[in-house]
């Protein structure tokens, strides 16, 4: 069941990230190559999507039917109307369909005819080399396919490697984790419905990739796509790594290097980065992707100054803004110590490089238009802002504290040390590059090393002396990072490698790289279980597997579920939902006994959750405002929700013949009433309506479900 | 005894009796030889240099004799009397009654429909306990059905009525079971890949998805074979066979006991029977009627590829104007509203707004369908009775019949709107079920619907005259801004306001559709002479 899941995951993203672009966007002007044309426009149409999804969802206007038909005129307008698609195209298309229907049919027939039409004069001036026996030389084929197997089969190998560290454990649990998940699984829900910034202004652009890339996924479910998508999401950290020494040092060795140090090894404590994260499709974690791969841009606009290269960074910085801003100020630093490191060696590279600073403040002062509009539209800052927001609040006090203890830990190790070691290499490989004459990769690999070395400075976030809660999550986004300390390492040491040695200076850099895989990882080896211990479960596995197969196996919103917070997030858009706080508060047992009772919910199938031992994830029993934090993350209050409808539905079965047990087992038991529904009664009756909340109201009293069931 | 020729002044008479108006001394020499004068005769006997000279001679003279040219200006009249009273169109208090009786009973299979789900609660394809899931579903096929038929309609219309008129009937049924053969494997190409569409997209329903595809096979089926009795302009037919099918819906379902769904199915098909073996009969029988022995008995179809590039456009047409018919309801059962279990939602009350408005479409239709014969009853009449120096007379004749045909349409259309609004107003107090389905939403779409239908209808006057002139271009020319703004606007509106606001993008796709069509059939008129001579 995984795999198709996953293969679907993927042909949602080829169709929406990749092949989208590819008929929409006009081929980059600045792009020396097809790898370039590909990240150009796929960072542009980042911008382009998270823009125009939330612009369209305000509007009420987003839905497949629009993106068809704004993806219609785009391609025409930037595709088809340059290359002359124009009205007099249109005007004859139906004779040139006629007329090859006519000479298709005809060779059917007997007295074949041949028609005609006009055509129109090629734009394209075609020659033609008739050079007779003229054939390409098999010495001249065959390198080329060797080069690509040395270039592309470690690559491979290490993108997947990577990919399976990161999906291995969402593939093993269908629950969501960590708890952000379900946010951003509702809150893509929700914009999907044309229902933006519900609880509160937030960047929503993973939340629009997401929504665009659900619309591609060939029918999977979202909740699916969230566990699927988090792994290829946080691949982009590796692949930018990847690409940005690629470009930048001209070195593919290096470039996987660079690519495995975070990709395979990533799970090491040494980075600071909670491995669970990258599994998860967490904004942080894409906007930091985006940002590893704009660096290349950055040196590129410096080197070449290409207007086009501007817009590049510019689009990056602003698709950064608008997923998650605090990457922005790493890419700050690094970026801009990599253009000012590349623009020294560079002729005319200082004004070139301010003007690459400029498209990088512009482009990420743009990416925060959403806040000065979503104020303007009466929305208030969701609470992630304004903990972020060193003058609006903080984080709470156990949070804080958490934090403190957790920051204590931080400072240089030996993947830091390692990282300002190879920088220092780096430098070396530039100026070899400088003295002989390759002066744009020397350029641009002293900048990467001088940026590497501004991402060590920044890793010990103790330097900086932030509150703890500014410096956790710094550390999370310097020390993916620090990869790029490695790469432009081994670049450096590759660099007395003569270039014109050819394809025999690929192979040499590769297994060079290879090699310098195999001892990284010997000194600093996977952390095989850094998955697990750290997956924050908000509900039972067996809750999360049962709700998706009742979604599955019912057509839309004929069922209604009656559960915990995490249920309504999967269940969002497809069937009606109760919470089980609510239900608990609303059923009497006197009504249980009666048989001619019928519980006023107007659908064919209603579903009960109860938990035998209540799961709690989080105690928030300190200080709770809200109905989730009060009623589902306290033992107490949750174990008597459980209790209330436990001993409600026992009752309901003993008197009525429709409910059966759906599910049952140690942990959990899933109660289900199938008869046809009285839509009056439940039209007429105010119960499980009332959703308002006063705080420490409800279930101070009574036997949680552990003493019920202990009896 | 030997042979006199006659003299070049008999040969004056004769040729004046015999042709006329000599238009030129060629058409003198053409009848010469056909007299048996030849370049020899004409030297040894009228002491000309050739045929040519002596045809010179003899026009001439025609121009030049009174005598000559009394008898042959009475020969023209006597041919045009003769094609006069050939080509007379019906009296008008004649015409008036029967083509309006021809129009109204176009929308008489709708009128049957509705009362039958009045009465019985279910007629051909619908039913009142339909769920909305299953009724959605049904909605769905039978909309595809539409569009798909709508071209392959309008093919069948202008090919077969092409032999119709001259007469080879069995040629007509051939290029009409072509057509329809046609449409059945393209219905059948397109069901597969809706089967799968459905599938893999949960646009409707997932367990009503396949009556989707069922209906839309049984429905296209349907229109496929009615199409025959509208290219034989037997309205009263087609009615009868909506009608046979509902009839045997009945009784599979009230004598049988069988479910809803398959007893739609029997009665479908039993009316596309009815409707094949009815038209492939009448054809057999004027086949067998006609004694005309220029006719050939049968004969070979054109080559395939002439015959699709032949009718290409008009099923374009076809295709499109359903699409703009149809297209509204799409877009609303796809609009927001409070709830929907699926993407498509089938929406009631929009269902009954736009029906009622077709309803009031029907007096309308009595006077489009007056308006079209009788404009090309009066087109050879009227070229008859006008010299070439007179064609602006001729366009201008039928400029004021065009103008009266407007007033008159657009005063029924009033009349009809107004009328079923009142009736069935009228008509809520005694049919209860109707007042179950009637609310705002229903007279808010009846409204614009009226507006929209009764000018897309209009618009059908103009695509007629472009049709005859053999310019389906103009046709596509005018309805693909229509469905432009149709979508354009519907869309917007449905998803910013409400669901059934897309009746205004229909009622403004309907101006538009008329305001372009007008231009181009005034564009039309204005050098009718020269496109009624290029359409021959």
């Amino acid at each position: 069941m995984n795999s198709v899941e996953i293969i679907k995951t993927f042909a949602g993203f080829g169709i929406a990230f990749v092949l989208l672009p590819w008929l929409i966007l006009p081929t980059p002007k600045s792009a020396r190559n097809t790898l370039d044309v590909l990240v150009i426009n796929f960072l542009r149409w980042i911008a382009i999507v998270v823009v125009v999804t939330q612009v369209l969802a305000a509007l009420r206007l987003y839905e497949t039917t629009t993106l068809i038909i704004l993806s219609v005129i785009a391609c025409y307008w930037f595709k088809l109307r340059p290359m002359g698609v124009d009205r007099e195209w249109f005007s004859g298309l139906g004779e040139r369909i006629s007329v090859r229907a006519a000479n298709f049919g005809d060779r059917f027939e007997s007295g074949e005819v041949q028609v005609s039409s006009r055509t129109r004069a090629s734009k394209k001036n075609d020659t033609v080399d008739l050079r007779n026996g003229d054939k390409p030389s098999r010495r001249d084929s065959l390198p080329s396919v060797m080069f690509m197997l040395i270039l592309i089969v470690p690559l491979v190998i290490v993108l997947g490697i990577s990919y399976y560290l990161r999906v291995k454990v969402p593939a093993a649990h269908v629950s969501l984790s960590p708890s952000d998940n379900y946010t951003i699984l509702t809150w893509t829900k929700l914009l999907e419905q044309n229902q933006i910034y519900t609880e509160g202004i937030y960047p929503h652009g993973v939340h629009a990739i997401l929504a665009l890339w659900h619309k591609f996924s060939l029918g999977l479910d979202t909740a699916d796509l969230i566990r699927f998508s988090g792994p290829l999401m946080t691949l982009l950290i590796p692949i930018g790594a990847l690409f940005t020494v690629l470009r930048l040092t001209r070195n593919p060795g290096a470039a996987v290097f660079a690519a495995a140090i975070f990709g395979i090894f990533g799970s090491r404590a040494e980075f600071l980065v909670p491995w669970a994260r990258q599994s998860a499709p967490l904004p942080q974690e894409l906007s930091l992707g985006i940002a590893m791969i704009t660096l290349a841009f950055v040196a590129m606009a410096v080197t070449s100054r290409h207007k086009g290269h501007l817009w590049t960074v510019g689009a990056g910085c602003f698709a950064m803004a608008m997923i998650h801003p605090l990457p922005l100020f790493e890419f700050f630093a690094a970026g801009g110590t990599l253009a000012i490191g590349t623009g020294i060696f560079t002729k005319g590279g200082i004004p070139a490089a301010m003007k690459t600073i400029g498209a990088m403040l512009l482009g990420g002062l743009a990416g925060h238009i959403y806040i000065p509009l979503g104020l303007l539209f009466g929305k208030a800052l969701f609470a992630g802002i304004r903990d972020l927001l060193p003058f609006v609040g903080t984080a709470s006090a156990a949070d804080a504290a958490a934090e403190q203890s957790a920051v204590q830990e931080f400072g240089q190790n030996a993947i830091s040390v390692g990282a300002f070691i190879g920088a220092l290499f780096g430098f070396f490989g530039g100026f070899v590059m400088l003295a002989t004459k390759r002066r744009t990769t020397g350029a641009m690999m002293i900048g990467l090393s001088a940026a590497a070395v501004v991402l060590v400075v920044l890793f010990d976030t103790s330097l900086l002396g932030l509150p703890a809660f500014y410096a956790i999550r710094i550390a999370w986004i310097v020390g993916p990072a620090l990869a790029l300390g490695y790469g432009v390492g081994l670049a450096g040491i590759l660099s007395v490698v003569p270039m014109r040695v050819g394809i025999a200076r690929a192979a040499i850099s590769m297994a060079v790289a290879v090699l310098a895989i195999f001892v990284f990882g010997a000194r600093f080896p996977i952390d095989s279980n850094a998955g697990e211990p750290l997956r924050v479960d908000t509900d039972y596995e067996a809750i999360s597997v049962e709700t998706r197969k009742i979604m599955r196996s019912s057509e839309n919103f004929t069922y209604t579920v009656v559960g915990i917070s995490e249920q309504r997030q999967r269940v969002l858009g497809d069937g009606f939902f109760v919470e089980l706080w609510v239900f608990a508060r609303d059923v009497r047992a006197q009504d249980a006994v009666r048989p001619g009772y019928e519980l006023p919910i107007p659908t064919e199938d209603v579903y009960i959750t109860v938990e035998k031992h209540p799961l709690i994830a989080l105690d928030l029993s300190e200080g709770a405002n809200n109905p989730t934090n009060e009623y589902y993350r306290t033992e107490v209050k949750r174990g008597r929700i459980m209790a209330i409808t436990y001993e409600w539905a026992e009752t309901y079965r003993r008197y009525h013949s429709d409910m059966t047990i759906h599910y049952d087992d140690s942990n959990i038991r899933i109660y289900r009433i199938h008869r046809t529904a009285d839509f009056k009664l439940a039209d007429e009756s105010s119960a499980f309506k009332d959703y308002s909340y006063e705080q420490g109201e409800l279930f101070n009293s009574g036997p949680t479900i552990e003493q019920v069931l202990g009896k | 005894m030997a042979v006199r020729n006659p003299s070049i002044e008999e040969l004056t008479d004769e040729l004046s009796r015999n042709a006329g108006w000599l238009e030129s001394p060629f058409e003198a020499a053409a009848h010469l030889e056909s007299l048996g004068i030849n370049d020899q005769i004409s030297q040894e006997h009228y002491g000309q240099p050739d045929v040519f000279s002596l045809a010179l001679v003899i026009a001439q003279r025609q121009r030049g004799v009174d005598t000559a040219q009394e008898t042959a200006w009475e020969e023209e009249r006597r041919r045009q009397k003769e094609e006069l009273d050939k080509w007379e169109p019906p009296g008008l208090w004649s015409a008036i009654p029967r083509f309006f009786f021809r129009g109204v009973a176009f929308g008489l299979p709708m009128a049957i429909m509705i009362f039958s789900i009045l009465l019985l609660l279910y007629s051909l394809w619908a039913y009142y306990y339909f769920s909305t899931a299953r009724a959605t579903a049904i909605g769905v096929g039978t909309a595809l059905s539409y569009l798909l038929a709508g071209g392959f309609t309008q093919a069948i219309g202008r090919r077969g009525l092409m032999y119709l008129r001259q007469g080879m009937f069995l040629l007509c049924m051939k290029v009409a079971f072509f057509f329809i053969a046609a449409g059945i494997l393209v219905t059948a190409l397109v069901g597969i890949i809706l089967y799968f569409f459905f599938s893999a997209f949960p646009v409707v329903s997932g367990i009503e998805k396949d009556l989707t595809v069922v209906y839309y096979f049984t429905l296209s089926i349907l229109w496929l074979s009615l199409s025959m009795l509208y290219m034989l302009q037997k309205e009263l037919l087609f009615s009868i066979a909506i009608g046979v099918g509902i009839g045997v819906v009945y009784i599979f379902r009230e004598w049988f006991g069988w479910e809803i769904v398959p007893a739609h199915q029997v009665g479908i098909l039993s009316a596309s029977a009815f409707a094949l073996i009815s038209s492939i009969v009448m054809l057999a029988f004027l086949h067998n009627r006609s004694k005309d022995p220029r006719l050939p008995i049968s004969t070979k179809l054109p080559r395939f590829t002439l015959l699709i590039a032949s009718v290409a456009p008009y099923f374009l047409f076809g295709l499109l104007y359903f699409v703009l018919i149809f297209g509204d309801r799409i877009i609303a059962w796809t609009g927001r509203t409070d709830f929907r279990q699926t993407f498509i939602w089938f929406q009631t009350d929009y269902e009954v707004g736009i029906n009622w408005a077709l309803l009031g479409l029907l007096p309308a239709l009595g006077a489009l369908e007056y308006a079209i014969y009788r404009f090309s009853g009066f087109v050879k009449p009227q070229q008859l009775q006008y010299t070439v120096k007179e064609a602006k007379d001729f366009r201008s004749w039928f400029f004021a019949f065009y103008r009266r045909s407007l007033v008159l349409y657009f005063v029924m259309s009033i009349i009809g709107a107004v009328g079923a609004y009142f009736f069935v107003r009228w008509l809520v107090q005694y049919i209860p079920e109707i007042a179950i389905l009637l609310n705002d939403v229903s007279v808010f779409v009846f409204i614009f619907g009226s507006i929209g239908y009764s000018l897309a209808a209009f618009s059908l006057l103009n695509v007629s005259l472009f049709f005859w002139l053999s310019r389906p271009r103009l046709a596509i020319l005018a309805i693909i801004p229509a469905l432009l703004v149709d979508f354009l606007v519907g869309f917007i509106l449905s998803r910013l306001v409400v669901y059934y606001w897309a009746v205004i993008g229909f009622a403004l796709g309907g101006i538009v559709f008329a305001v372009v069509s007008l231009v181009l059939a005034l564009r039309v008129l204005t050098n009718l002479d020269y496109y009624y001579y290029s359409s021959v």
